[in-house]
């Protein structure tokens, strides 16, 4: 049997990837998972949340920041598992529920402490977040809930810092 | 399309170690290993392959720093590559630093020491799923490809070439 290199192997499975929803698209009712890490409320753009999993081993991963805690297992697919406790406080979650962020090429979920609840907000009672901090970098936008101001976590943003931290 | 090939499967005691067959050329018992003095942490001896001494890199303790792997048993043996897997710039590196001080080392193989729990066999391609793509390209130049899962535990898909170049040009010192 002939052997194939590395190369072609990759090639491979890269044509494998196959088209899924990509993109977010816009609403005038917004839909947000409203979940907490520790005792802080978050939220995230319904489109974005592929589903939520809890209780999965998390596998060891070299190379990576220590806010990237290691990869989980999710249908045979490795999704790397950021740690937003770590990235703001330096400190690991003691969590077991994850959101598997949905992506066509970035398999990326968080670990978090629980979910609240998933809610639709009118467009305008989303509003854009204008405080300058290190931490507020991370968040573009916030919603009203309950007489509650919640950021909206800007993965994307996640996505450049991993990118700038490993070049 | 590609749909199997052969590959090297090294378990270790929660993960596997998955390497390519194409990229060495036979293995050996490692009997004999002779020490040898150099600033690489895992070129840490040689061995006697067709008449001729070759350089060892320890790849078992590379896994073992590096993927926090665990040996299930002591024994130990090796892969032997051609040195022409490597990039040019870490031929040239390894030629200015290990063989000129070492000029008993022949300078056309190199061999992988490795816990002897493993075994080559046939498997599908596609079993093998690529990383996030922001991190994939960092971790591929460290030689981790892929990985796959199988039952509880977790497969590397690991490129000699690249884990021993970045080693090789980076000179990790452990």
């Amino acid at each position: 049997m002939k052997l194939v290199d590395n190369d072609e192997i990759i090639k491979s499975l890269e044509n494998n990837l196959t088209p899924e929803l990509s993109g977010i698209e816009s609403e005038k009712i917004l839909k947000f998972v409203i979940f907490k890490i520790d005792n802080k409320t978050y939220a995230l753009p319904g489109e974005i949340v592929q589903e939520i999993v809890l209780d999965m081993p998390i596998y060891y991963l070299p190379f990576v920041p220590k806010y990237i805690r290691g990869l989980v297992n999710r249908h045979g697919n490795p999704y790397a598992v950021v740690d937003i406790k770590v990235l703001f406080e330096k400190e690991e979650l003691d969590g077991n529920r994850f959101i598997i962020i949905r992506d066509l090429n970035e398999k990326i979920c968080l670990i978090i402490s629980e979910i609240t609840k998933i809610v639709n907000i009118k467009e305008s009672q989303v509003s854009r977040i204008t405080s300058e901090n290190e931490i507020s970098d991370f968040f573009l936008d916030s919603i009203d809930l309950d007489d509650q101001e919640v950021p909206v976590l800007n993965i994307y943003q996640i996505l450049k810092k991993i990118s700038n931290d490993i070049s | 399309m590609i749909l199997a090939n052969d590959f090297l499967y090294i378990y270790y005691k929660e993960q596997n170690i998955v390497i390519n067959r194409s990229q060495f050329s036979g293995s050996i018992s490692l009997i004999g290993e002779k020490k040898l003095a150099n600033k690489y942490s895992y070129f840490v001896s040689s061995v006697t392959y067709n008449e001729k001494n070759i350089i060892v890199f320890d790849l078992d303790n590379y896994f073992s720093d590096n993927y926090r792997t665990e040996s299930v048993n002591d024994t130990k043996l090796a892969i032997i590559s051609r040195i022409d897997i490597l990039e040019k710039s870490a031929i040239d590196k390894l030629y200015r630093d290990c063989f000129t001080y070492n000029s008993n080392l022949a300078t056309d193989y190199i061999a992988f020491s490795l816990t002897s729990n493993s075994e080559i066999k046939n498997s599908p391609v596609m079993k093998f799923r690529l990383l996030s793509q922001t991190l994939n390209s960092h971790l591929r130049s460290k030689g981790l490809l892929a990985t796959s899962f199988i039952e509880s535990r977790i497969e590397y898909f690991i490129d000699l070439n690249h884990l021993l170049s970045y080693n090789l040009l980076n000179e990790v010192i452990v």
